[in-house]
């Protein structure tokens, strides 16, 4: 099921919110917790049910395998065989389900068989759950003793706002609310807080991102064919995919918090205006925090980090970026985005080390560098995307062909597309992304993602120091509120499914 | 105030919190309850698809319904017992009555599911949305090349209709409630009403559409031929990526299980509409395209005969060629001279209910009353025996016709010569 469906907004969100605290009101914490999990599996379902029992299956078989492998009372070295086992049963599932018609394309089709496709469906958010399941288990090696009930456990992985697209939820931050008293008070805060950053996510998605992917749609797609855009068309596409799948995703993981936040939990950000970012490694500090997060702690340390030598360090970089490329989607077109990442935050380290500011440089100079600094990430980020969006090299070369000027001629490219509408909605984006607070700040007195507060986040509008209104529960914000609402609803007939769905 | 301490420290401020955000809840749901159900009782009042049916929308909009719409041929599926289902592009939407004594007149429970600018991946979906829902008895599949064209992708509005399968029931109905589309049918519905305007479809989808008096048929035809020229979803290129061919066999295949009857039917082309595929270098593709469906005609008969005893059989009937009454002349608008109407044609791509209703009396040997039997000039029952003659004759009726009407096949060459001179200047532009 989708957020942004009907069926969602008017049917399956007032009954699993009522039906949630009817249980707990009425038959207790456990009835509450057991109807939530129901809902998380029906919400699950909905798409394709045939996927359930994989999802069951994979949320019984880790929770027994973490049980074993933190229990104590084995003896080290079995208890580490469990663990790899765990993982590599996780990392195989992932691999056979997502990879396994890549890998035979990669491999037999690159020995001049011809290799027919497997048929295989992709499981939903199966790279989602995945991850979260491997983090549990080897922490439960780590940190063994620790015993969870299962009802707790399959909430943590089946919680509905975060099952299909993330944020990427670590057992530490989802299982102790759930064990805790929180959720189970029904609170008018936690509804006010939790409608509100669902509705700007709602309208950041619905409103904003599908009505700017009608044009890179349309560019890719005949880049994809083989019919080359113009320079300005293969700019909008570039552009107008950045807008679309930022505010898509954004979009999307504030409309994850809200509903969180609706049954009284609270998800970890996972956006902090990273298109204001100034520099590759601050940007993937702020863009998907809880996967960038996920990898750093179970990818890069666990390689040895920048502990072994500067080389070794820079290495462990591309490696982790390349895990991340592959995780975004079983193509080659990924892999050479995370290894375009790679490199240019192993450019950004050489580069910072060498040039450093002055600590007596005028101020004049920092502006300057900072504005710099961040249209460079930028672009770096919207050139990347071109290989993230394109379904071929082929097509990614015409783009990129396209993007510095040696596409088709004005006048002839084969895609119809109204440039001043599009520049017009791409420009608008782009100016909300570079001078607005994220839903996060805009709320930041109420505090409404996990463990962040505006304190630890700066707030750089380059240029702009507007002071933007900051939202309270005042009666007169439904209005604006309701406005965006019933836009985005009306807008539901058009729709896209979100650009993370298919990880 | 800090909602982390909100969270923390118990009951006491938890009330008071509650103050503080009630009124604002409040508010948010009251005016969203008031804003959706205001547009949804406007929908449902106006009833754009006749899907509610309520008495006041019958009685002051029910004439003036977008009928053509995907979502409102829908509704007619939902709202009837559907035996004969006629599924096909607009030529059929146009042409053919599903009250027709052929196909057992009021009573026998035809529906037109013909749709505008269709191909075969709608009609599939159609038609399994009735194997589904109707208890079917007979198929009439009215097949146009350009349903085979890959370059013809679902229209926009086929997503909110009821044959969307990525689309579950409560998403459609509510999408007719609480969409721009079903404001945007609504809007147009109240302008069609005010202006009195009434060609909709009718109870069973078919829209039954004449032309008024001074009509231009040739500017009207000279358009539309351009149109099929140049549009890449017709002929402009003409695109078999072999897609097609998997879903009429799904087609065929289901029919014989089910003991469906199934008609294959190629409706009447203009002649002006052949020869645009003549020009265009498309006849190739055109009799290829024959062929293939006679061949799988063919099978599918094979393999009912050893199945069934030969109970099932698909015929597979043929009304397309470049002479008859498809070659009847369009209209000149020359000065002084009075307007007529032509006798079958509402222009080059669309023929008349009256040669709809010939077509239907040949293919099941039942005529409307009052008006004559076909002879056996139009359409041809084609076979794996005779499908090469009938080839050959074809090809022969379009040399009678440009002999007989060269002025015409000229026009059509020359809209051919600059649709191909604009391809040119354009990839000269490309560089």
């Amino acid at each position: 099921m989708l957020f942004h469906s009907y069926t969602f907004l008017f049917l399956f969100l007032p009954l699993a919110w009522a039906g949630f605290y009817a249980c707990n009101g009425i038959l207790g914490r456990r009835a509450g917790r057991a109807w939530l999990l129901g809902a998380s599996l029906v919400f699950y379902a909905w798409w394709n049910p045939i996927h359930l029992p994989l999802l069951l299956g994979s949320v019984v078989v880790n929770f027994w395998l973490a049980r074993a492998v933190g229990d104590e009372r084995r003896e080290a070295s079995v208890r580490k065989r469990l663990m790899v086992l765990g993982v590599v049963a996780n990392v195989g599932a992932l691999a056979w389900f997502k990879y396994l018609d890549f890998v035979l394309r990669s491999t037999l089709g690159t020995l001049g068989y011809e290799v027919e496709p497997t048929g295989i469906m992709i499981p939903l958010a199966i790279s989602f759950f995945t991850f979260q399941q491997i983090a549990y288990i080897v922490d439960a090696y780590k940190e063994p003793g620790r015993a969870r009930s299962f009802m707790d456990y399959a909430l943590f992985v089946t919680f509905f706002p975060q099952l299909v697209a993330g944020p990427i939820v670590h057992h530490s931050e989802l299982m102790p609310q759930i064990a805790g008293v929180e959720p189970y008070r029904a609170r008018m805060s936690n509804l006010s807080i939790g409608m509100t950053m669902f509705i700007l996510g709602l309208f950041k998605k619905v409103v904003i991102a599908d009505e700017i992917a009608q044009w890179p749609d349309a560019i890719f797609g005949a880049a994809g064919r083989g019919d080359a855009p113009t320079t300005i068309q293969a700019w909008i596409g570039m552009l107008g995919f950045t807008m679309q799948v930022y505010f898509d995703f954004s979009g999307y993981s504030d409309m994850a918090i809200g509903l969180a936040r609706m049954f009284g939990i609270r998800l970890p950000m996972n956006f902090d205006s990273p298109l204001k970012a100034t520099g590759i490694s601050e940007f993937w500090r702020r863009w998907h925090m809880t996967l960038s997060r996920f990898l750093k702690q179970y990818v890069y340390v666990p390689l040895g980090g920048g502990r072994a030598g500067r080389a070794r360090g820079y290495m462990n970089l591309v490696i982790t970026m390349l895990v991340s490329g592959l995780w975004h989607g079983a193509a080659w077109t990924f892999v050479a985005f995370g290894l375009l990442h790679g490199i240019y935050l192993v450019i950004q380290q050489i580069w910072s080390r060498r040039f450093r500011l002055k600590p007596d440089a005028p101020q004049w100079r920092r502006t300057f560098r900072c504005a710099w600094a961040r249209l460079l990430t930028f672009m770096a980020f919207a050139f990347s995307l071109i290989l993230f969006r394109s379904s071929s090299f082929e097509g990614a070369w015409l783009m990129l062909k396209g993007v510095v000027g040696a596409g088709a001629s004005e006048g002839s490219g084969v895609v119809s597309v109204d440039q001043t509408r599009a520049l017009i909605w791409i420009g608008s984006a782009w100016i909300i992304a570079w001078t607005m607070p994220n839903v996060q700040e805009f709320m930041r007195r109420w505090s409404p993602a996990l463990d962040w507060s505006p304190s630890r986040t700066k707030w750089r509008f380059w240029t702009l120091q507007v002071a933007y209104p900051a939202w309270g529960p005042n009666p007169l914000w439904a209005v604006p509120l309701v406005a965006m609402l019933v836009w985005s609803v009306l807008s539901l007939d058009r729709v896209a499914i979100f650009v993370y769905w298919q990880f | 105030m800090s909602e982390h301490a909100g969270i923390t420290s118990g009951r006491a401020s938890g009330t008071a919190l509650a103050r503080t955000h009630a009124p604002f809840v409040a508010a948010l749901l009251a005016l969203s309850l008031l804003v959706f159900g205001g547009i949804a009782a406007f929908n449902v009042a106006v009833d754009p698809f006749r899907a509610f049916r309520t008495e006041f929308s019958e009685k002051r909009f029910a004439s003036a319904w977008v009928g053509t719409r995907r979502v409102s041929k829908g509704e007619v599926l939902r709202h009837s017992e559907c035996r004969v289902l006629l599924l096909g592009t607009s030529r059929v939407e146009r042409g053919f009555d599903p009250a027709h004594p052929g196909f057992g007149g009021v009573a026998g429970g035809g529906c037109n599911m013909g749709l505008g600018a269709t191909n075969l991946w709608e009609g599939l979906r159609v038609f399994r949305y009735a194997v589904r829902h109707e208890p079917l008895e007979h198929v009439v599949l009215g097949l146009d090349m350009l349903m085979f064209n890959a370059n013809r992708q679902f229209e926009w509005d086929f997503r909110q209709s009821i044959f969307n399968e990525s689309r579950r029931y409560p998403d459609y109905r509510l999408g007719t409630l609480l969409s721009r589309y079903a404001i945007d049918s609504s809007r147009k519905v109240i302008e069609r009403s005010r202006m009195s305007v009434t060609d909709a479809n009718d109870d069973r989808g078919f829209l039954a559409r004449g032309v008024h008096s001074g009509f231009d048929y040739r500017g009207e035809s000279v358009k539309l031929l351009r149109g099929f020229m140049t549009n890449p979803k017709s002929y402009g290129p003409y695109v078999d990526d072999g897609s097609r061919w998997a879903m009429l066999d799904e087609i065929l295949r289901t029919c014989r299980e089910r003991g469906i009857r199934l008609t294959i039917v190629l409706p009447p082309s203009h002649a002006l509409d052949m020869e645009m595929l003549w020009v265009s270098g498309n006849w190739g593709a055109f009799e290829v395209w024959k062929r293939r469906i006679v061949e799988m005609a063919d099978a599918e008969n094979a393999r009912a005969s050893e199945e069934a005893a030969g109970a099932w059989r698909v015929p597979v009937w043929d009304f397309t060629t470049h002479a008859g009454r498809n070659a009847e002349e369009l209209p000149r608008r020359a000065e002084g001279e009075q307007w007529r109407a032509m006798r079958d044609w509402l222009e080059t791509s669309h023929f008349t209910k009256e040669y709809g209703d010939d077509v239907i009396a040949r293919m099941t040997g039942v005529q409307r009353e009052g008006r004559e039997m076909p002879g056996e000039d139009i359409g041809v029952r084609l076979t794996g025996e005779n499908i090469e003659a009938h080839l050959a004759r074809l090809r022969s009726d379009r040399g009678w016709f440009v002999r007989a009407f060269p002025t015409d096949a000229r026009m059509v060459r020359n809209l051919w010569e600059q649709a191909k001179r604009a391809r040119r200047e354009s990839a000269a532009e490309g560089g």
